[in-house]
């Protein structure tokens, strides 16, 4: 399982999938994905990386080591 | 595809019609108006995406970020929506007094942080530039508490403007300064302030007066980066090595003096030691993991620096190397964090932060940087400190042989000698006209901040810290 830190620093949602850049700056970012969102805590996870976006939040986004997909985030306390 | 992109000027969300309406543009007289309708036909997915899709355009219009909605060409429903296209990155809240940074890219060396608010423009001069981030020690109160447009600018150069709100206080306890590699476990160094320093007869804690001094602490580690990252040595910043490098800081004012919370010792007559094997369960109270510690504490009376080497974890993977025909590691994940004890009144003339850094991101068992200005051995293995049988035998031309390289050895010293009774020797200097940085660079004959690293400690800790960087 690998976890990528960093900023939010871009957030697309579309009708069946959401995506996110997530690194230190705008220009050296990972970008990670949410696909299932029907579940209740993946469109959570959603709303979650949203409000880390605005609040300038640095986040661990955890996915399987050879995917994108986002199956966890942590918010640690500022 | 059309895309409609602006501020979320004004929204209505009804539940009599199921939808959202966003009016979009640039100002309140100029907008599209958009909508997001929640259809009996969608499915639990798309219903879910919509309610995302609502919540962000909410939180885009109390935040004033401009969003781009994506929509049919010849229709008002939003299909996408996306957040955050700035060319720079705030770092955490604004907060009066606290530490702020911002990231970016292509950052000139001249640039200025401008916060503007309503009625006033107040420009902050940074303490460090680097092309990556700018950052700032403390950020002035003089900045309305509130919402700012905060934006980089220089002479010919300027970033967006990134709407944020700047709080009066109080300042945070954990701070992430720029978070590093986009990657599982970022090479991480942490400053932390000591909350408590145990005697050095041992067994008894006393408060580190750092805890009441949050100016100085945050003096403190400016200092540390602004000798790690912009000096004359380029150590950590070749190559922008530095984008990779994740710094957060620790300020807990309500510890307690106990040994849970004691992370420096006293070493009579004036030493202050890191207590190394305290030093990650403390930084897991604040969910960290640091491969480097710099521990900064108040003491008056042991106000001089020392580190404590890294000790790589030797079950974890590690990248191969040899020296003198010896395989060795540089291990990728550390068992302990390498440290350093730094006052918080040292000598900011100097090159303290980055040598002790140097001593500390070097290895216990696979070869240590050790000090130059004195004879002895470290007790360990020595990258850059050598042996003679006899004081009076020549200095080998060849100091060591390190991945198939030969390095020299200095024949000088720089100008400073060797005393005629050393048996030491050292490998050659980078700048062989001022003192190695592992020696005594206060004899530098202009300013010790020119002292660089030999050619041999330069490139093992290069390949030391890029092999920890890129695990």
């Amino acid at each position: 399982m690998a976890e990528t830190i960093g900023i939010v620093q871009r957030l697309t949602i579309a009708p069946d999938w959401a995506c996110t850049w997530i690194g230190p700056t705008p220009a050296n970012t990972e970008l990670l994905v949410v696909t299932d969102t029907s579940g209740v805590l993946r469109g959570n996870i959603v709303d979650a990386l949203a409000t880390a976006l605005v609040s300038r939040r640095e986040i661990k986004a955890g996915h399987a080591d050879n995917n994108g997909e986002i199956t966890y985030i942590l918010i640690e306390p500022a | 595809m059309a895309s409609t992109k602006g501020l979320v000027q004004r929204l209505t969300l009804s539940e009599e019609l199921s939808s959202g309406c966003f009016f979009i543009g640039p100002s309140p007289y100029s907008t599209e108006l958009l909508f997001i309708m929640m259809k009996p036909s969608d499915s639990v997915l798309l219903r879910r995406q919509k309610e995302s899709m609502i919540n962000l355009l909410i939180k885009a219009q109390r935040a004033d970020y401009n969003v781009t909605a994506y929509h049919d060409q010849n229709s008002a429903e939003v299909d996408w929506v996306a957040l955050g296209d700035f060319d720079i990155s705030p770092i955490g809240l604004a907060i009066h007094n606290d530490f702020y940074s911002i990231s970016g890219y292509g950052i000139p060396d001249n640039v200025e942080i401008v916060f503007d608010s309503t009625n006033l423009t107040i420009t902050v001069q940074p303490d460090i530039v680097r092309p990556h981030w700018v950052f700032v020690a403390e950020l002035p109160n003089a900045i309305p508490v509130g919402r700012n447009m905060v934006s980089l600018q220089a002479p010919g150069w300027s970033s967006d403007a990134v709407p944020i709100d700047v709080h009066a206080g109080p300042p945070a306890t954990v701070r992430v300064l720029y978070s590093g590699s986009p990657r599982t476990n970022p090479y991480t160094v942490a400053f932390v302030a000591n909350p408590a320093i145990e005697s050095a007869a041992g067994g008894t804690f006393s408060a580190d007066p750092v805890l009441t001094q949050r100016t100085d602490f945050h003096d403190a580690v400016n200092y540390c980066l602004r000798t790690m990252l912009t000096e004359t040595e380029d150590l950590l910043r070749q190559n922008n090595l530095d984008t990779h490098i994740r710094f957060v800081t620790i300020f807990d004012s309500t510890l307690t003096a106990n040994n849970n919370n004691s992370l420096a010792q006293e070493l009579n007559p004036n030493l202050m030691l890191t207590r190394r094997d305290r030093l990650r369960p403390f930084l897991a109270r604040y969910f960290e993991v640091a491969d480097m510690v710099m521990v900064l504490h108040g003491s008056t009376t042991h106000d001089r620096a020392t580190a404590w080497y890294t000790t790589d974890n030797a079950n974890m993977p590690g990248t191969a190397y040899t020296y003198d025909g010896v395989n060795r590691l540089h291990g990728h994940i550390p068992e302990i964090p390498g440290s350093a004890a730094i006052p918080i009144s040292v000598d900011q003339t100097g090159h303290t932060a980055l040598h002790e850094f140097c001593h500390g991101a070097s290895d216990f068992n696979n070869g240590r940087i050790w000090d130059l200005y004195h004879d002895g051995p470290s007790g360990g293995f020595d990258v850059n400190k050598k042996f003679r049988a006899n004081n009076t035998d020549p200095i080998p031309n060849n100091f060591a042989n390190y991945n198939g390289t030969n390095y020299n050895s200095d024949q000088n010293r720089n100008g400073i000698g060797y005393p005629i009774a050393w048996e030491s020797y050292h490998p050659a200097l980078i700048d062989p006209t001022r003192p190695n940085l592992m020696d005594n660079y206060w004899q530098a004959f202009d300013t010790p901040l020119r002292c660089r690293l030999d050619q041999l400690t330069y490139d093992l800790l290069s390949d030391r810290l890029r092999a920890k960087i890129f695990r």
